[in-house]
């Protein structure tokens, strides 16, 4: 027996899920020294590089189909108590720096301006999700998004939109659509330790004093820096389980705006009345608010999706073939209109209507076929138009009573622990 | 159930299960009989590959032995991994079928 070798190999192995080893690494064990040469001591390169690029295609597969809404949700819900506390803790830090140099003659009132609103905001969503008060903190959120983004409006008009409107715009879109798509608090505190608040607060208030001691004049790259690289322990803490992963997932949203600040390079022009170094241009601000657009779609789809039946069973997803069957519905109906010489669809679509003219478009008396030649084909789907648009409203309908009713935590998933196998 | 083409390795896993239940390294040298020494499994891959084949539920556990203090784990083809496989052959030769047409090669390999 070489006991040096299998000893190296089972280190090697020390790279995969413990959910994975416990299931194969004897076998594993087995498969590479039996593949071994006699008198070999050290694993081969490649067999390592192997096992590196097995290990990585492992803990980043998606989790299995009927796993990953419920895990999704239940990573929704964990991210809405602890972000609004890391952001918290994050802002918070400035205001104490600000205080303490206000005894040496600086001024308060730029912390009161600049950080103070956004603090509040969030400092109240903290205790509004501690108290599992899910349906005020939404409204909240809802508030803060509105409020942060319309701050934001009078920097995109003047061709600025700095790091901390991209980095808190971010953070309050996510946690409107973790608290919209989730069952909240609530859900989270089961599935939440001690350790999990705790680093919460700690990991943010730690870095944000190391990088406020640091750069003291880049608050704003160091909000996006700190809540970057917080994601990033908790990640560690649970990388293994499909529920951490999408937590630590929704938790580096913020490093793309990260990289969205270092790689859109500042104009030498920004603001009205200086040139104001760190500004955005249109491609900035066309990054930043792109994936805010995303993410609240993707926090109404997965409001929209109905729950599933039984557990582990996929809820019925509002995805990309719902949404063609609708615009293919829309589409005969238009269709229909047309045929019928229907006065009303004349209005809308029918010559000289609305100031177009027909002669420079040749579909325009058939705005289905038009649809049909531009958008997607979409006569390929075979819905009966009105039908399935009224199904398709009243299961949209559903989806969004049943939301705004609760939803049952989904069983058998913890933050730590495996939940795949726990369902599987 | 996702119906894309197989990946090369999956496929020739498929196929080698598809003559009976067979441990990891048998799976490995199979595969490399059948691809004529051109596929070479690895133990990284190929057990990533066995186990997101077992949560599929193409392929599952046979039998476990130990041999010389070391597990063998016999994996064997479940029906809807044999459904799967055939399905992918269906396809590949129907592809085929058309590329030795055009080609003008189809009464060499009928």
């Amino acid at each position: 027996m070489n006991a040096t070798l299998e000893a190296r190999y089972r280190r090697l192995l020390v790279m995969y899920p413990a959910e994975h080893r416990r299931k194969h690494q004897d076998e594993m064990l087995g498969v590479l020294m039996t593949g071994a040469r006699a008198g070999q001591l050290r694993p081969g390169v490649r067999d390592t590089a192997n096992l590196i690029w097995g290990a990585l295609l492992i803990r980043l597969r998606p989790a299995r189909r009927d796993t990953a809404w419920p895990l999704w949700r239940d990573a929704l819900a964990v991210v809405s108590v602890l972000l609004p506390l890391i952001v918290a803790a994050y802002s918070a830090l400035p205001g104490l720096a600000a205080l303490a140099s206000h005894a040496e003659g600086t001024s308060l009132v730029v912390f009161a301006v600049v950080n103070a609103q956004t603090l509040g905001g969030w400092l109240i969503l903290a205790v509004l999700t501690l108290l599992r008060l899910r349906r005020t903190a939404m409204l909240t959120a809802a508030a803060l998004l509105i409020w942060l983004a319309y701050m934001a409006s009078f920097q995109i008009y003047w061709g600025y939109l700095g790091a901390t409107s991209m980095v808190t715009l971010a953070a309050a879109g996510l946690e409107l659509a973790a608290l919209v798509a989730s069952a909240g608090p609530a859900r989270a505190m089961q599935i939440l330790g001690w350790q999990h608040y705790a680093a919460a607060l700690a990991i943010p208030l730690g870095l944000a004093a190391a990088v406020h001691w640091l750069w003291p004049d880049h608050l704003a790259v160091s909000a996006a820096i700190v809540i970057t690289v917080c994601a990033m322990p908790l990640a560690g803490l649970t990388l293994a389980s499909p529920l951490g992963k999408r937590v630590a997932t929704l938790l580096a949203l913020p490093a793309y705006y990260l990289i969205v600040y270092i790689l859109t390079p500042p104009p030498m022009i920004g603001g009205p009345y200086v040139s104001t170094p760190g500004s955005a241009g249109p491609l900035r601000i066309t990054l930043s608010l792109l994936p805010l657009a995303v993410l609240l779609c993707v926090a109404f789809r997965a409001a929209l999706a109905g729950r599933p039946a039984h557990p582990g069973q996929r809820p019925a997803i509002l995805g990309l073939t719902q949404f063609r069957a609708f615009a293919s519905a829309l589409g005969e109906m238009l269709e229909k209109g047309q045929d019928a010489g229907n006065p009303r669809m004349h209005v809308i679509t029918g010559p000289g209507g609305h100031g177009y003219n027909p002669d420079d478009n040749q579909y325009a008396h058939d705005p289905a076929q038009y649809l049909s030649q531009h958008a997607f084909p979409l006569r390929s789907t075979q819905v009966p138009g009105r039908a399935a648009l009224r199904a398709g409203c009243a299961a949209v309908a559903t989806a969004i009573s049943r939301n705004l009713a609760g939803q049952r935590p989904v069983p058998g998933s913890k933050l730590i622990t495996h939940s795949n196998a726990a369902q599987g | 159930m996702s119906q894309r083409p197989l990946q090369e390795p999956t496929f020739l896993i498929l196929t080698a299960l598809a003559a009976g239940a067979q441990h990891g390294y048998g799976i490995m040298t199979d595969v490399t009989d059948i691809s004529a020494g051109r596929v070479k499994l690895r133990a990284g891959t190929l057990y990533a590959a066995l186990d997101r084949l077992a949560d599929e539920g193409l392929i599952e556990v046979d039998r476990e032995e130990i041999v010389d203090t070391r597990l063998r784990r016999y994996y064997r083809l479940t029906p809807p991994g044999a459904q799967r496989l055939a399905a992918e052959v269906e396809r590949m030769r129907a592809h085929t079928t058309v590329a030795a047409r055009r080609l003008g090669l189809l009464g060499g390999l009928a």
